[in-house]
């Protein structure tokens, strides 16, 4: 895929987190502005786009686990897997902060995340963490203990 | 907005107890939780959050074990906990 492809998919819509309260309401996700989000993302400095990029590769992995949780897994969920594991490798090489790559290749990538996701079906986690990640870096940030 | 309709599954967490006892990773995140207060492991669970309680239809916890799990230990209501749904 290009980046003209990558830059059209994330046109179509992603949406974040739909939560359950207590009472019963139930909030569906809400469409995520991806242009905004990448346009603030490439204004973030380097720590808190690290953070940015680390929240969606936390949320991955969550995805995975829900993926395996329950074998047998499907051809369909391996594959899934294989590409939800490829957007892994490529977020936990570009946060090596010897190996830093610049704001603009950090928001191509998440653009080829996007791409990718709808392409193979894990649009709805992607969209998920990315606006979880939104979320939580533009906030002061505090140090936290190693847990 | 709409409503679930039905009582909500109770949470079950998909790390045992065992889990603890085998794993020292796991051990020493129980142990950090355990000295975090109630009020900041329930705000760390919060939709929106960078690490918000993920949660299956089924009740069954694909984020926020450990934590749901010292809540448990001190008697505060889990199942009263806003969920993030995930499928």
């Amino acid at each position: 895929m290009n980046s003209n492809d990558a830059a059209k998919d994330t046109a179509r819509k992603l949406y974040g987190p739909t939560v359950e309260y207590p009472d019963g309401r139930v909030i569906p996700g809400q469409p995520v502005n991806v242009e905004d989000v990448l346009t603030q993302f490439e204004h973030l400095d380097a720590d808190a786009r690290s953070a940015f990029l680390c929240i969606i590769a936390h949320d991955l992995t969550v995805a995975v686990r829900s993926i395996v949780f329950d074998p047998p897994v499907t051809e369909a969920g391996l594959e899934r897997v294989k590409w939800i594991n490829e957007s892994l490798h490529r977020l936990t090489s570009c946060v090596n902060p010897y190996k830093r790559w610049s704001a603009q290749d950090e928001a191509m990538l998440i653009r080829g995340i996007i791409a990718n996701s709808f392409e193979h079906g894990f649009d709805g986690w992607v969209g998920r963490a990315i606006a979880t990640a939104a979320g939580n870096t533009t906030r002061t940030r505090q140090p936290v203990e190693a847990k | 907005m709409q409503r679930s309709g039905s009582t909500k599954p109770p949470l079950r967490r998909i790390h045992g107890d065992a889990l603890y006892e085998q794993d020292s990773d796991a051990r020493r995140s129980l142990d950090y939780h355990r000295t975090r207060t109630t009020e900041e492991i329930v705000e760390s669970l919060r939709p929106g959050a960078d690490e918000s309680l993920k949660v299956k239809p089924d009740g069954r916890i694909f984020q926020g074990n450990t934590r749901i799990k010292v809540l448990e230990e001190r008697g505060f209501p889990v199942n009263d906990l806003p969920r993030d749904h995930i499928p």
